[in-house]
């Protein structure tokens, strides 16, 4: 087989009803991250910079008194970079607050956060998904789950967890009750091959029900100069996902992306459309 | 060829003194290895290997926009080679069909309205290729935008783009390249097509240029 990921043009097809956008409020824990991810632009490393200390985060405030709270929304996401300063309990609080103050599904946090408190905390991860459960969470976000190929990811992101231990975390997840959610990062020059082996991977979660395709974007990152990927290689990621796992829902961020594309991605498979507003830290 | 993808670079001439017109003429081709196509916006063209005039002038082909589409007497009284464009919501079937299959129409350029769904775009272009099979179809990028162009050069192999300017024929060559389809620099006059190289590749292990940086990213 080509390793190379060839576009298959198609007519235009618009599925039944088209697509079903759902509303998602997108809460971002803290723009500062120590894991250096190449592809992910919350890479303020340092706790100091220029001897100014790193603010605390202003999530437990958000989640108590921001007004974009007290609106209608279908999922609101909780997810961000990784903190130094506040323990486990200030984000179940925080999660537990946003429960309270909004009907919506939750998905909050990823395998990434879920592993960070492990280690920062020495608590079982069990424990961790029990109590992120408790605090209302319905379902656990798919970061960490760009590219489950571990030489990609030693590369590309070599302090982020592995293929295994993510899959490991979303598998105790869907135990304790959490829907486990899987993404794919579509990056410039991607091959058929790399996607099959991905989703071999994610073939193990047995509750995996949606996919979140996502274009790299890479300003501000590591990768900016590989820029972003053609609309081809979009399209071709999302045919191979559709032949090779029909049951599972694709769903994209449309915020940024013009009418045609929106058209092409319901015509090649996208069934669910998110629309984002996003609360960030002040 | 029809699965090549071809690149006309476009010279629009307003009226301007003659030596200064010829200079511009002159200097386009150059830049473009003699292949060019001038539209004059003015009675006088001067003269140019490939080239079109937005009025019936002998010797020159008839480029009719949407707005000044003649009747079919004007039409057949002109002696010369037509290219139409017309809107893809209203293209005027009916002229066409008196005209193709015929040795006037040389080719058919399809501007895209903003309200115009791709959906409907894409139908527009099938109607046209079945109901005037072998017209040389062209398609208008700026007003069809990049996304849409891809899709519709993937789906119809027969089509060419029109008005792409020299610093945007990257994306032209980025789509041939995903498409795995050759781009050539052409024009109207009958001068053979030049191939253009496709750009080199990203690099495919981009780690590697960090290695070579004397600290690790990591740690700045």
């Amino acid at each position: 087989m080509t390793d190379l990921l060839q576009y298959q043009p198609i007519w235009p097809n618009s599925p039944e009803g088209g697509w079903h956008v759902v509303h998602v409020l997108k809460i971002t824990t803290t723009r500062s991250c120590w894991m250096r991810c190449r592809f992910c632009d919350f890479s303020h490393f340092v706790p100091m910079i220029d001897g100014h200390p790193v603010p605390p985060l202003t999530l437990l405030q958000t989640s108590r008194t921001h007004p974009a709270l007290s609106q209608a929304y279908d999922l609101i996401k909780v997810r961000g970079g990784l903190s130094f300063f506040e323990p486990w309990s200030y984000f179940r609080s925080a999660i537990r607050d946003i429960h309270e103050r909004n009907p919506a599904s939750l998905q909050a946090l990823s395998a990434v956060e879920v592993l960070h408190f492990h280690r920062v905390e020495q608590k079982p991860l069990q424990e961790l998904l029990e109590e992120l459960r408790w605090a209302g969470a319905s379902s656990l976000g798919p970061g960490g789950s760009e590219l489950l190929i571990d030489p990609w990811r030693q590369e590309m992101s070599s302090l982020r967890l592995t293929s295994q231990e993510w899959l490991g975390i979303h598998q105790i997840a869907e135990r304790v009750g959490l829907k486990a959610g899987a993404s794919l990062m579509v990056f410039p020059g991607i091959t058929e091959r790399q996607i099959l082996d991905h989703i071999q991977m994610i073939r193990n979660l047995k509750s995996l029900s949606v996919i979140e395709i996502k274009p790299l974007r890479a300003l501000g990152t590591d990768l900016e100069i590989l820029g972003s990927p053609h609309l081809f290689e979009v399209l071709a990621t999302i045919q191979v996902i559709r032949k090779n796992l029909p049951h599972v829902i694709v769903a994209m961020n449309i915020d940024h992306l013009s009418g045609d594309v929106c058209d092409l991605l319901q015509w090649h498979g996208v069934s669910r459309a998110m629309a984002t507003k996003e609360v960030l830290e002040p | 060829m029809s699965a090549d993808i071809l690149w006309v670079p476009c010279l629009k001439m307003d009226s301007h003194d003659p030596p200064y017109a010829d200079r511009m003429i002159r200097l386009f081709l150059l830049s473009h290895q003699e292949r060019g196509h001038v539209l004059f916006q003015t009675e006088t063209p001067r003269p140019a290997p490939s080239c079109s005039a937005i009025m019936p002038i002998p010797g020159c082909t008839w480029h009719i926009t949407p707005g000044t589409v003649p009747d079919l007497a004007t039409l057949n009284a002109f002696d010369g080679f037509i290219e139409m464009t017309a809107p893809s919501d209203d293209i005027p079937f009916d002229l066409v069909d008196q005209l193709w299959p015929g040795p006037k129409l040389t080719r058919f350029i399809l501007i895209r309205p903003a309200h115009h769904r791709l959906a409907n775009l894409v139908n527009s272009i099938e109607k046209m290729r079945s109901r005037f099979p072998g017209l040389g179809l062209w398609i208008d990028q700026p007003t069809v935008g990049w996304d849409a162009l891809a899709y519709l050069l993937a789906v119809f192999p027969g089509l060419h783009p029109v008005r792409i300017q020299d610093d945007e024929l990257d994306r032209l060559l980025n789509i041939g390249q995903k498409l795995e389809r050759e781009v050539f620099l052409a024009d109207f006059s009958g001068l053979p097509p030049i191939k253009i190289p496709f750009l080199p590749r990203y690099a495919p292990d981009p780690a590697r240029h960090w290695r070579r940086v004397p600290i690790n990213p990591r740690f700045v």
